[in-house]
């Protein structure tokens, strides 16, 4: 034995060989590094800050939607149930009723049920709220801004680059994570609402 | 068979062919300029402005002076007997002189949401659910108790011997003795005294005591002025909704209101921001300040008078206490 090692040269098939598994371990592995960071790090989506929104109408034509995922939603808890509802009735409503020419709304989305005297409660049919924004609009300038408009993720696409988002005159819009995915006012933003 | 061959037939030709085109050209610009005039109507507008035009015949007060309040927010205003302007606002109360001059600053624990000033000038300040009273040189005086969970005091008036709170929260309000001892329960519905009862949909609920000494609260969902005795008896009441400038608009207005020391009231409405001045009977009898000359959606402007009738607008959105002057014709 004469103590010598010998260095084996690699051959040509071994190093591509080793190469390619090299190649497809860092694939495999990067991949599932970003899916696995993907996983941990939370879902977000879009939503509407009331706070900021100015009832502008522009919710309602700007969607990739044919009909808006922004629809209108009544905090209860602020609402006052008045009889003279500035978010139901026109301004120059000559009488407080459910007539047509009476109501605010341009598709007859809120409905007028009466309390007791005189008192009224005001629901919104979200199939045919449109999320123009213009009962918001009447409750924000002379009651106490119960009527609200949110986007509904029972509708939402979620795009990337949300079309409403992007015409926002106000920059209302804001991404949100999605386990706390509605901007709620009153007594209602205490709970958890998921669509 | 026409045949268009002679000279004469060309001209005619020319001119017929060239009266078309100028015809076109005019009409058609006509129409284009037309179209591009019009405003297309946005049914989704909410628009106001009809309601926000204001007689000039009506402008009987002027501008004449404002103080600007360094506070982050500002709540309520009162003038004493000595016309100095009381403002509350960020846990304390600013006082100045005559001329806008800070003079003193009350501190207080939480925020006063309104106050007033009696004849000793004793200061009464209107704490979430409870009074607490400061002496003119600001030492406390006492604490009264809490009117409980449910009381939001939104505003706070004195006779010689009684205090009047106006209690949101409750929707009802509350007589005092100097004392701070709980008398009565003021303005609770009640059939057989004729007594609507307070509808309060937003916390805007003022009380005044008149020169005669009767007791005057704002039962804003009623859109009306509604007159006590000290025993809690309904006199009378007058206002009703409208958006026109002799009305009061909106789901809840007026939101403030003064009196003048003739018996007129000053009243302030939210919504459509303007100050008006009615007189005994609920007639209007001046515009003080319209819209245009507040923030879009201002609101919560307390109203005082000084001994001269000066009218003091306590605006929070520019945080200004705003002075307006009767003009001399």
């Amino acid at each position: 034995m004469s103590g010598k090692t010998l260095k084996i040269p690699i051959k040509r098939r071994d190093f591509i060989r080793r190469s390619v598994h090299t190649v497809v371990g860092l694939t495999i592995g990067g991949i599932g590094g970003i899916l696995f960071s993907k996983s941990s790090s939370e879902e977000m989506v879009w939503q509407l800050d009331p706070n900021i929104c100015i009832q502008c109408e522009k919710c309602s034509v700007n969607c990739v939607l044919p009909h808006s995922a922004v629809k209108c939603v009544h905090s209860y808890s602020m609402c006052g149930y008045c009889d003279l509802c500035s978010g139901y009735l026109q301004p120059g409503a000559r009488v407080r009723d459910t007539g047509a020419e009476s109501q605010l709304c341009p598709s007859g989305a809120i409905k007028r049920t009466f309390v007791e005297d005189p008192y009224f409660e005001y629901t919104i049919d979200e199939k045919l709220c449109i999320g123009c924004g213009k009962c918001a609009k009447g409750c924000n300038s002379f009651g106490n801004g119960s009527l609200y408009l949110q986007n509904r993720h029972d509708r939402c696409l979620n795009c990337n680059q949300c079309s409403i988002a992007r015409r926002c005159p106000s920059q209302a819009w804001k991404r949100v994570p999605a386990s706390q995915p509605y901007i709620l006012k009153g007594d209602e933003s205490n709970k958890f609402l998921k669509s | 068979m026409f045949s268009f061959k002679g000279r004469k037939d060309r001209l005619i030709i020319a001119a017929v062919i060239s009266i078309s085109v100028a015809g076109i050209l005019y009409f058609g610009y006509q129409a284009i300029s037309e179209n591009s005039n019009r405003n297309q109507e946005n049914p989704f507008e909410y628009n106001l402005e009809n309601f926000k035009k204001i007689d000039a015949s009506l402008m009987h007060y002027s501008e004449v002076g404002r103080i600007r309040i360094e506070l982050q927010n500002v709540y309520g205003i009162a003038i004493g007997p000595d016309d100095r302007i009381y403002v509350s606002g960020d846990d304390s109360v600013l006082v100045f002189d005559r001329n806008g001059i800070l003079q003193s600053e009350i501190s207080s624990v939480g925020t006063a949401r309104c106050l007033t000033v009696d004849g000793n000038q004793d200061v009464y300040l209107g704490m979430e659910d409870h009074v607490e009273v400061y002496d003119r040189d600001g030492e406390k005086k006492a604490n009264w108790e809490s009117l409980g969970e449910e009381a939001i005091i939104t505003s706070i008036a004195v006779s010689k011997n009684s205090v009047f709170v106006a209690d949101a929260g409750n929707l009802i309000v509350w007589k005092f003795d100097k004392s701070g001892n709980r008398l009565i329960r003021i303005g609770e519905k009640n059939d057989a005294k004729d007594i609507p009862g307070f509808i309060i949909p937003s916390p805007f609920f003022d009380v005044a005591i008149d020169p005669d000494g009767f007791l005057w609260a704002a039962n804003t969902g009623r859109h009306s002025l509604e007159n006590y005795t000290h025993d809690g008896n309904f006199r009378t009441s007058w206002g009703e909704f409208g958006m026109d400038m002799e009305k009061f608009c909106g789901c809840c207005n007026p939101s403030h209101f003064t009196i003048l020391e003739e018996g007129s009231f000053v009243t302030s409405e939210k919504g459509i921001a303007r100050v008006k001045v009615s007189n005994r009977l609920g007639e209007l009898v001046s515009v003080v300040a319209g819209p245009d000359q507040f923030i879009e959606g201002t609101v919560g402007l307390d109203l005082a008078v000084d001994s001269s009738q000066k009218i003091f607008v306590l605006d929070p959105f520019q945080k200004l206490v705003r002075i307006f002057e009767k003009k001399r014709l």
